[in-house]
């Protein structure tokens, strides 16, 4: 406790909450910006750090890492393209949201709900890093294979209309995220000789594409036949009744998120995709997801916001990264010469420390500055359409050139914008494509992967952690069925009475 | 929706031929990986093909068995007429059909001149093309905008994220 | 409203203009005029990116000039060294390179090799061990691991990193050498979750570079029980070499920084000389240290030999390992 309080003296001048206060702006809205990631921004800060002391670039970082994972919620809501790849799950509740009107709200609920799961995670981190951190060290290719396909089965209820098309529209996400050099035996799948696809089709220019460009296809449609109405932004705070329907959801995102996040490899989509989901599957009336509910922004957003503090777990304690924005961060601390792994915390303490002050008040000061800021953020849609469409085209391209410097990637979002467009025409929804995009390629490795290690030994999925998840997930997958089924009971049985 | 599922159907077929084949001519990796990476995309491509066959008979059903939905209408001549009025719209909104083309064709040729000519160029004539196409009359939208987003985006991400950018002369 | 806006963003423009001031390019004889663009064909974070960025400081600080990183990654580096051999060959354009480049035509992944490029300088050596855990009882040196592979051949894991990639490869090289047959278990999440792979008793062993599980070698939680380079590492001068051991094997990963093929031998020299320096300097061997990675410092001519010598390497190395991939 001692070194916890030394260190926050020291770390408690002016000059760095300052820096964190900027770091934070900074991260919020390079976040905001369709295509470029938390991760780009993590990585364009860090030769900065070089010149710095450690406790300055930890506020710094930390504060950007923090914002940015929120400030893609700023996008998805307004425009529908999430602002980095953590936020995908948001435009599908987020955006609708706005469009009826709800803008500030949905901005104001994301704000609290990143919060909520910031400062949920950060708790774990603190309290139970190295518990968390064995569990994780544990996690091996059954494991994943067991996380991945569960969220996939939770395309079950993301179907839209027909459950048939919802499937396809799964099998398609999954077949697109096949494509690329295959890990296990560097077999080239789909490339068609094309270097740029050996890394795959790439999360960013797929999202982008998938949402920004297909539903402003959709809108451009739209352009002379209606004079859209502006769109209303209304008041940020989401009233206390709202907020208090919302504690639920926002705990289970948090938890979700931090769990995955302490998973080395798996971030921000994967919490956002399984945290929405599995809310949508548990809910009493999964229809309402996607119309433009509170919930669906709250939980994908305490999700990834609590991938932050969860990712930090296995950085510190396993000098293994938890996600890719992770990835980039433990350059800083190689860089200063600061070993990670479990000697951290006896040989630099006060490292250990200084990293939770700054991850609290990133999370902090991400709060205050998202919502007093979000009326102004908001304003953007009250922009003619005729302009505003062009110019979101426009960011769309650059924002996906920058996220990797060449141009092949906007071919791949172009491709990604009218796919989405078309298979909207034929009334497919996205929801189970996107599902299939962040964890097919995930699914499929680490199965054969465990299988390979295992020896073409099947039962290596039912060793003792695998088969707790797979537990798990039968049960959140299954009881809803049967809570429905109990009350249809329940409800035909009083019917015939009454 | 007979006509679109029925596209859709001949899509998938052809679409689960396609990656199956593909997969199928991949070279035996028994050495490497117990199931080696042809095992995804061969179960792809059946579930492709046996979901065109699904589509195909929910359309049977429809056309052939059903014939008539919950309302009375015949699902065939509903979806004729359907189609039909979709046209009409099309022809009557022919704006919005050729901003729909234009826009990714430009958008397209965007990609492929960037590294040439540059990026201011590259945007000042995108923005301004594509505001014509959104139907913006307003000249000084349609110059300042352009110019604006230009300037932005550069003192953004050239200068202050120091993110690289193909530049003719700025 | 709308048109106050405009004469804003037109005013802007003239400023933005006004403030670019020149920024042409000067003679050759006067390199660099301009910034210079350091292509690194990996995401950023990973070894290769952080060593490009080192040097890349290390050149701004002491020579004045301005680098700016340009992450290209992809295609197991084959899409940043295509945009290399695209680009101008007037040395603002170079790129920090891997061994990747010798294994991109043998794989078919794209048709280049090291003759396509200029090279300016070598700057680090990576090795690559053999690894157990600190507990093993089955095998506790590398002839008792030959041993036990030959009579349970296929038996052993063997977690390595990407398919196609240096390590992998060096498994595969391994295998030959020794005559034993391991079940490869590659892993494309990085050399770190290859080591926690290995503690969980996933894998029985493993053949990476040490990277960040150096810590587990110090706690004795793993062990070292061969080296793969040419000579054995002043960290662990007690780890044999595969050579010394009698086994014709030596794979390591090696980094340096090249130009596009044609540029010119003056500006070669400069760069040459620049990342000479930086790589000779103090401050980029604690580093490399603080890293756990091998320094290296090679000139332009022993560095494209290097680089030849690699690419003769795999190829042969993929010619004689047709039978595993029919």
């Amino acid at each position: 406790m001692e070194a916890f309080w030394s260190a926050l003296v020291d770390s408690f001048t002016v000059g760095n909450v300052f820096l964190s206060i900027v770091a934070t702006f900074a991260g919020i809205v390079i976040g905001a910006i369709p295509g470029l990631s938390a991760t780009m921004a993590v990585a364009i800060l860090i030769p900065f750090t070089y010149k710095m002391g450690m406790i300055a670039s930890l506020a710094m970082l930390l504060g950007v890492y923090c914002g940015a994972v929120y400030g893609g919620s700023i996008s998805a809501i307004l425009l529908n393209i999430p602002g980095t790849p953590a936020a995908i799950m948001t435009t599908l509740d987020g955006n609708p949201m706005a469009k009826k009107g709800e803008g500030g709200k949905a901005i104001g609920v994301s704000t609290i709900a990143s919060f909520c799961g910031g400062i949920i995670s950060c708790v774990f981190l603190i309290v139970c890093c190295s518990l968390l951190a064995l569990v994780a060290q544990k996690f091996s290719y059954p494991e994943y294979f067991v996380l991945a396909a569960f969220g996939i089965c939770l395309v079950a209820d993301s179907c839209g209309e027909s459950f048939l098309k919802g499937i396809v529209s799964g099998l398609i996400g999954i077949l697109l995220s096949l494509v690329g050099m295959d890990a296990l035996t560097g077999q080239q799948r789909f490339t068609f000789g094309n270097p740029y696809l050996l890394g795959g089709l790439g999360q960013v220019p797929a999202l982008i594409g998938l949402f920004g460009m297909s539903e402003i296809l959709n809108q451009v449609f739209e352009l002379g036949v209606s004079n859209k109405k502006k769109m209303k932004v209304g008041r940020v705070v989401p009233d206390k009744k709202t907020l208090k329907r919302l504690v639920p959801t926002i705990l289970r995102g948090s938890l979700i998120g931090t769990f995955i996040g302490a998973l080395p490899g798996a971030g921000g989509p994967v919490a956002a995709s399984i945290a929405y989901n599995t809310e949508k599957t548990n809910s009493k009336d999964p229809s309402k997801f996607g119309t433009g509910i509170p919930e669906g922004v709250a939980a994908p957003e305490s999700a990834n916001n609590a991938v932050t503090g969860g990712a930090i777990i296995p950085m510190l304690a396993l000098a293994v990264p938890g996600d890719g924005t992770t990835a980039v961060l433990m350059s800083a601390f190689i860089i200063k010469g600061i070993d990670l792994g479990p000697m951290i915390f006896s040989q630099h303490p006060e490292v250990v420390n200084t990293t939770y002050i700054f991850l609290i008040l990133g999370n902090i000061f991400m709060l205050i500055l998202g919502l007093s800021l979000a009326r102004i953020f908001a304003k953007v849609i009250e922009v003619d359409n005729k302009i505003l469409l062009p110019v979101i085209l426009l960011i769309c391209m650059v924002g996906t050139f920058a996220s990797a410097s060449n141009t092949f990637n906007i071919y791949v979002m172009i491709f990604f914008g009218i796919l989405g467009f078309v298979m909207q025409r034929f009334r497919f929804s996205l929801t189970p494509m996107i599902l299939g995009l962040v964890l097919g390629s995930m699914a499929e490795e680490n199965f054969r992967s465990a299988l390979t290690m295992s020896q073409g030994d099947y039962s290596v999925f039912f060793r003792p952690i695998s088969l707790v998840f797979i537990i798990i997930a039968a049960v959140i997958l299954a009881w809803p069925r049967v809570r429905r089924l109990i009350n249809k009971r329940k409800a035909g049985k009083s019917g015939t009475e009454a | 929706m007979i006509i679109g599922d029925s596209i859709l159907a001949v899509l998938l077929f052809a679409l689960g031929g396609y990656v199956y084949g593909t997969a199928a001519s991949w070279p035996d990796y028994s050495r490497l990986s117990v199931l080696g990476p042809e095992m995804g995309p061969k179960l792809l491509g059946i579930a492709f093909i046996i979901a065109g066959v699904l589509l195909l008979l929910q359309v049977a059903n429809r056309a052939f068995i059903k014939k008539v939905n919950a309302d009375g209408e015949n699902y065939v001549q509903k979806d004729i007429a359907n189609a039909k009025a979709k046209f009409a719209y099309l022809k009557e909104h022919w704006k919005g059909v050729i901003a729909l083309i234009a826009l990714p064709v430009m958008m397209w040729i965007y990609a492929t001149v960037l590294p040439t000519v540059g990026f201011e160029i590259c945007t000042l004539v995108f923005l301004f093309v594509a505001l014509l196409i959104c139907q913006e009359r307003r000249w000084y939208i349609l110059l300042g905008v352009p110019v604006g987003m230009t300037v932005v985006i550069y003192l953004l991400f050239r200068l202050l994220l120091n993110v690289p950018l193909p530049l003719l002369f700025l | 409203m709308k048109k106050l806006l405009c004469l804003l963003l037109a005013l802007s423009l003239v400023f933005a203009f006004a403030a670019c001031g020149t920024g042409g390019e000067g003679s050759s004889t006067d390199f660099p005029t301009s910034p210079i663009t350091m292509i690194v064909p990996q995401d950023p974070g990973g070894d290769t990116d952080l060593i490009a960025r080192q040097v890349a400081s290390i050149v701004e600080q002491n020579e004045g000039w301005t680098v700016t990183i340009s992450n290209q990654p992809g295609g197991s580096t084959s899409v940043g060294l295509l945009q290399l051999q695209a680009a101008n060959p007037d040395g603002y354009t170079i790129l920090c390179n891997a061994t990747n480049l010798s294994l991109l035509k043998p794989q078919d992944i794209a048709d280049i090799d090291s003759s396509d490029f200029a090279a300016i300088a070598g700057c680090n050596s990576e090795s690559c061990y053999l690894i157990v855990r600190g507990d093993e009882d089955r095998f506790t040196t590398m002839e008792e691991f030959v041993a036990y592979a030959k009579e349970h051949p296929g038996e052993l894991n063997v977690g390595t990193g990407q398919a196609g990639g240096v390590w992998a490869l060096a498994c595969t090289a391994f295998e030959q050498g020794a005559g034993i047959d391991l079940n490869i278990v590659a892993n494309a999440g990085g050399i770190a979750q290859v080591g926690l792979t290995l503690l969980n008793g996933d894998v029985d062993c493993a053949i990476i570079s040490l990277g960040t599980n150096t810590m587990y070698v110090e706690s004795g939680e793993m062990k070292l029980l061969n080296n793969f380079s040419a000579e054995r590492t002043e960290a662990y001068p007690d780890v044999p070499t595969a050579i010394e051991c009698g086994y014709d094997i030596e794979v390591t990963s090696n980094r340096g920084f090249l130009a596009p093929k044609d540029t010119p031998q003056e500006i070669i020299d400069i760069l040459e000389a620049a990342f000479l320096k930086a790589i000779e300097s103090e401050e980029y061997q604690t580093f490399l240290e603080n890293m756990n990675s091998g320094y290296m410092c090679l000139n332009a001519e022993d560095y494209a030999a290097m680089m030849a010598e690699e690419d003769a390497f795999y190829t042969e190395l993929f010619a004689a390992n047709t039978e595993g991939v029919s």
